[in-house]
C-alpha cells in the first residue's frame, strides 16, 4: 500500500466495511399507500396484502413483549390495574366522528370493498370472541380498546384500510384527531420491537421535510391484520414529561416538560375525544433543554386522555409538538 | 365501534396503476442494496443512524418515482443520486444547527462517536483528511474511490461535467496526499 490512491482506497473500504448487516436497524422497504375505491377498489386488497405481508416478516411481532427500553419517558405498564379503556366509557362511544352520515356513507366504507383481512384463503371468524390482550400502552387513537380494534379486524367489511398503514394512522391522528392540518407529510414508518416510529411534519420553504414529531404507534392484537394504535411520541427537542405517561390525573393538573427553542410560545390542549378537547395553557419558553411548566390547570375532561403540547409560529402555526397518555 | 371512521385518507402521489410493480421491485432492491448505501452514505455524513435516515428516504423517493423511471436499469444510479443529494442536505442541516442554536425539529444531529475508533491509524489519518475536502471533492472521491465508478457515472451521478469530476478528484486526491505527508 505505497501510493495516495491505495490508501484512500482501502481506508473507504475499512471504514465503510466496517458496518455491516447486523448493525442496520430493522427496517421495511416502502410501499404503496392505499389506493381510493374511487380509482380502482382492486388495488386496496392487493396493497393491503402487500403490506400486511412485508410488515409480517419485519420485526414487529414482539411488539408487546418488549417494552421497558423505549425511548420515550418511562411508560408504565397498565396491567397492576384494570386497563383503563376497560373502567372507563370510551371517548368514542359517545362521540361520532363529525364527518359521520349514515345516508352518505364514503366511497371507502362501500361495503362492496372487501377487507384487507378477509382474503380468499383466510376469512376473518365473524362469531370469534376477543381474547384478553394486553396492549402495554395508552390507547390514544383510533380505538378506545381492544374490542374496538378486533370488531374493526374482524368485522369492517374492509372499511379504512389506512388502519393497516401506520404512516396514514400517524398522519391522521395529527391531522384528524390533533387538528394540526398544516402538518401534511409522513415519513417512513421505522419499524422496531416496539412498534412503528413515524415522523409527521411539513414541507419548510426549502422543500424540506421538517419533522414535527414522532409518533409511535403499535398494532392492538396479536393478529397479522391488527390495526394500528397512536400509544404516544418519541420526544426529542421537546419533551412532555409531566404527568408521566399512563398516569392517573385529576384536576387540576401541572403539565411540564423540556425544551430547546428560541422565542417557544407552548399551548397545552388536552383531549378526550375529538370533540371534546380544550386549550389549558399558554406558555412562553425557550432555551436549550429548558424546563416548561403550565402550573395547576383545571380540566374536565375525563376517561383515557391525550395531553398535547406543541409550539410554532416561526414557519407555520404548529412546528413541532409533544403528546402524553394518561387517564383520570 | 371504531372512531372516527371518516377520517379521509391520504395519499400519497404515487402511480397507483403500477404499485405492485414498484412495491416488488423497490423491496428487492432494497434487501440488496441497503448495506451498500448505507455505507455510502456512512462515508459522506460518517453517522450510521443518519445515513439509514438517508437511505430510507431514498428508497421512498425511488419507490414514489419508479412509475416515471424511464429506464428501470437506472434505478441503482437513481437510488445513489438520492442518497448523495440526501447527505448533501444533511450536511447542510448540520451547518445551519452549527450557526443557529434554534433547532428545526427533528434534525438534530449527533456527531459520529461510532466505528472510526474500531479504524486502524493509517486509514484513520486518510478518513480525516476525507472529511476536511470540500463536499463536492469529498463526493468524487467516495464515488470513485469506494463505488470504483468511472469518471462519466461519477459526472452523471453528481450532475457535473466530466471535466469537473477530474478537476474535482485531482484537487481532493491532493488534498489528501498532502495531509499525509506527501506520501505517493
Amino acid at each position: 500500500m505505497n501510493t495516495v490512491d491505495d490508501r484512500i482506497s482501502a481506508a473507504l473500504r475499512a471504514r465503510a466495511e466496517l458496518l455491516t448487516e447486523d448493525d442496520l436497524s430493522p427496517a421495511v422497504p416502502p410501499v404503496s399507500h392505499w389506493a381510493a375505491p374511487s380509482r380502482g377498489r382492486w388495488t386496496a386488497p392487493l396493497l393491503a396484502a402487500a403490506v400486511v405481508g412485508i410488515v409480517a416478516a419485519g420485526t414487529v411481532t414482539a411488539v408487546q413483549l418488549s417494552r421497558s427500553d423505549h425511548a420515550s419517558p418511562a411508560r408504565p405498564t397498565v396491567s397492576a390495574n384494570p386497563t383503563p379503556s376497560a373502567v372507563v366509557p370510551t371517548p368514542s362511544a359517545s362521540t361520532p366522528a363529525p364527518s359521520q352520515s349514515a345516508s352518505q356513507p364514503t366511497p371507502s366504507q362501500s361495503a362492496s370493498q372487501p377487507s384487507a383481512s378477509q382474503s380468499a384463503s383466510q376469512p376473518p371468524s365473524s362469531t370469534a370472541v376477543p381474547q384478553p390482550f394486553e396492549l402495554g400502552y395508552q390507547p390514544l387513537w383510533p380505538f378506545g380498546s381492544y374490542t374496538e380494534a378486533e370488531q374493526w379486524r374482524t368485522k369492517g367489511g374492509g372499511s379504512q384500510p389506512w388502519h393497516l398503514d401506520a404512516g396514514q394512522t400517524a398522519l391522521n391522528f395529527t391531522r384528524s384527531y390533533l387538528g394540526f392540518t398544516e402538518l401534511t407529510e409522513a415519513a417512513t414508518p421505522r419499524l422496531d420491537s416496539q412498534g412503528a416510529h413515524v415522523g409527521v411534519g411539513y414541507r419548510n420553504p426549502n422543500g424540506q421535510l421538517s419533522i414535527a414529531a414522532v409518533l409511535h404507534l403499535v398494532r392492538y392484537g396479536d393478529a397479522k391484520d391488527s390495526p394500528w394504535e397512536v400509544v404516544g411520541s418519541d420526544d426529542t427537542t421537546m419533551t412532555l414529561e409531566q404527568p408521566a405517561y399512563g398516569s392517573r390525573v385529576s384536576s387540576p393538573m401541572t403539565v411540564g416538560g423540556h425544551i430547546t427553542g428560541v422565542d417557544e410560545n407552548i399551548v397545552v390542549s388536552v383531549l378526550a375525544s375529538q370533540t371534546d378537547r380544550a386549550t389549558l395553557a399558554r406558555v412562553p419558553a425557550g432555551g436549550d433543554r429548558s424546563p416548561w411548566t403550565t402550573g395547576p390547570v383545571s380540566f374536565g375532561q375525563r376517561g383515557v386522555l391525550t395531553i398535547v403540547a406543541s409550539t410554532g409560529g416561526h414557519l407555520q402555526q404548529v412546528e413541532r409538538f409533544a403528546i402524553q397518555g394518561v387517564h383520570t | 365501534m371504531v372512531r372516527n371512521k371518516d377520517v379521509p385518507v391520504q395519499l400519497s402521489p404515487v402511480n397507483r396503476a403500477e404499485s405492485g410493480d414498484a412495491d416488488s421491485a423497490v423491496a428487492a432492491l432494497f434487501q440488496s442494496h441497503r448495506l451498500a448505501m448505507v455505507r455510502l452514505a456512512v462515508l459522506l455524513v460518517d453517522d450510521v443512524e443518519t445515513s439509514e435516515d438517508v437511505v430510507q428516504e431514498a428508497f421512498a423517493a425511488l419507490h414514489r418515482r419508479w412509475p416515471a423511471l424511464a429506464d428501470r436499469e437506472a434505478a441503482v444510479g437513481y437510488l445513489r443520486s438520492c442518497v448523495l443529494n440526501g447527505s448533501r442536505s444533511v450536511l447542510r442541516r448540520r451547518r445551519t444547527v452549527r450557526r443557529n442554536p434554534y433547532p428545526e425539529a427533528g434534525t438534530l444531529t449527533v456527531e459520529a462517536a461510532d466505528g472510526r475508533v474500531l479504524l486502524a491509524e493509517e486509514h484513520r489519518e486518510v478518513i480525516a483528511a476525507l472529511q476536511r475536502l470540500p463536499r463536492r471533492q469529498r463526493e468524487v472521491i467516495v464515488l470513485r474511490y469506494w463505488s470504483e465508478l468511472p469518471e462519466a457515472e461519477i459526472a452523471a451521478t453528481l450532475g457535473i461535467s466530466l471535466g469537473a469530476v477530474k478537476s474535482n478528484a485531482f484537487h481532493g486526491r491532493q488534498a489528501i496526499a498532502a495531509a499525509l505527508g506527501g506520501a505517493e
